[in-house]
């Protein structure tokens, strides 16, 4: 599909017109994206609630049944659990261990480890790891199944 | 439902592996000027199939999706050899592949080529994986 993209001055002016033959999953996630700037999930941190940007979050993780919002360099507690959370997201975020959840845009590389196991590092120097058994949902949404 | 798909697809690696080895030694027979001493008995193919379905089973012994030390899975991967040693063994002895000390160290050589193999396909494949998703990577992730 060709993409075109045109600047305008004014916020009124904004809009996306979408031409296509078939009402893919790709096309109802691009529209999501553009209505919703991306959307965001309700977060706390020291008592007080915000809503994070779902563009921001790198991982979520689940310990010791309390979960957590990792950004570049904060954190957040959530109230939802992972796979309350997990439905929340889009298609930029894939489950990649039992208790992560991960932006697959904020990964720059990974690396197989010994166990076959493979270490993700993320674009803020940190590195995880993704499940043997969960690698079919990264090539998922890297394109590659 | 995954489980068994992994365990079709072991017993399908072993038994290419050990059939591959087969055909080597017949083909040696062949070359040497003996290839009508070189047969199988009906229920070889059985036996061998067997023999990738047990092996098969005992590579779930190995921490895949836990966090283990290097020397901790090394020691696995020492175990798993040794399981799959006295299944090959166990069924060789079964199924007639070794009579004298000669076949029993070349059933024991065959294990060894046939288990590097498989583990040199399982790292290249890793290896190939990593650097395919490294590529598609590289053109989706954000710029911070």
């Amino acid at each position: 599909m060709k993409v075109k993209i045109e600047l305008v001055n004014n916020a009124d002016e904004q809009g996306a017109h979408i031409k296509t033959t078939k009402i893919t999953e790709a096309v109802k996630q691009a529209k999501a994206l553009l209505q919703d700037g991306g959307g965001g999930i309700p977060v706390f941190r020291d008592g007080e609630a915000s809503v994070c940007d779902l563009d921001k979050i790198y991982y979520m993780e689940s310990v010791d049944n309390k979960c957590f919002v990792y950004t570049k360099s904060e954190c957040f507690e959530a109230k939802q659990r992972l796979y309350e959370l997990e439905e929340m997201l889009d298609y930029r975020f894939f489950r990649c261990s039992k208790s992560m959840i991960c932006n697959v845009r904020k990964i720059v590389s990974v690396k197989t480890e010994h166990n076959a196991r493979l270490s993700a590092a993320l674009l803020n120097g940190e590195r995880i790891t993704i499940n043997r058994s969960y690698m079919k949902e990264l090539k998922k949404r890297l394109g590659l199944t | 439902m995954k489980k068994w798909i992994d365990i079709f697809h072991q017993t399908l690696m072993a038994s290419t592996g050990i059939l591959f080895l087969l055909g080597i030694e017949g083909g040696i027979y062949f070359l040497i000027g003996n290839g009508d001493c070189f047969s199988l008995a009906w229920y070889q193919p059985l036996a061998i199939l067997l023999t990738g379905f047990l092996c098969s089973l005992a590579i779930h012994i190995l921490p895949f999706d836990r966090e283990v030390s290097k020397r901790a899975w090394i020691i696995y991967i020492a175990v798993h050899f040794l399981i799959n040693l006295s299944i090959v063994l166990l069924m060789g002895y079964l199924a007639g592949w070794y009579e004298d000390c000669v076949s029993f160290l070349i059933t024991v050589s065959f294990y060894i080529i046939i288990y590097a193999f498989v583990w040199a396909g399982m790292i290249w494949f890793g290896k190939h994986e990593e650097r395919i998703i490294n590529q598609a990577l590289a053109k989706m992730h954000d710029e911070e």
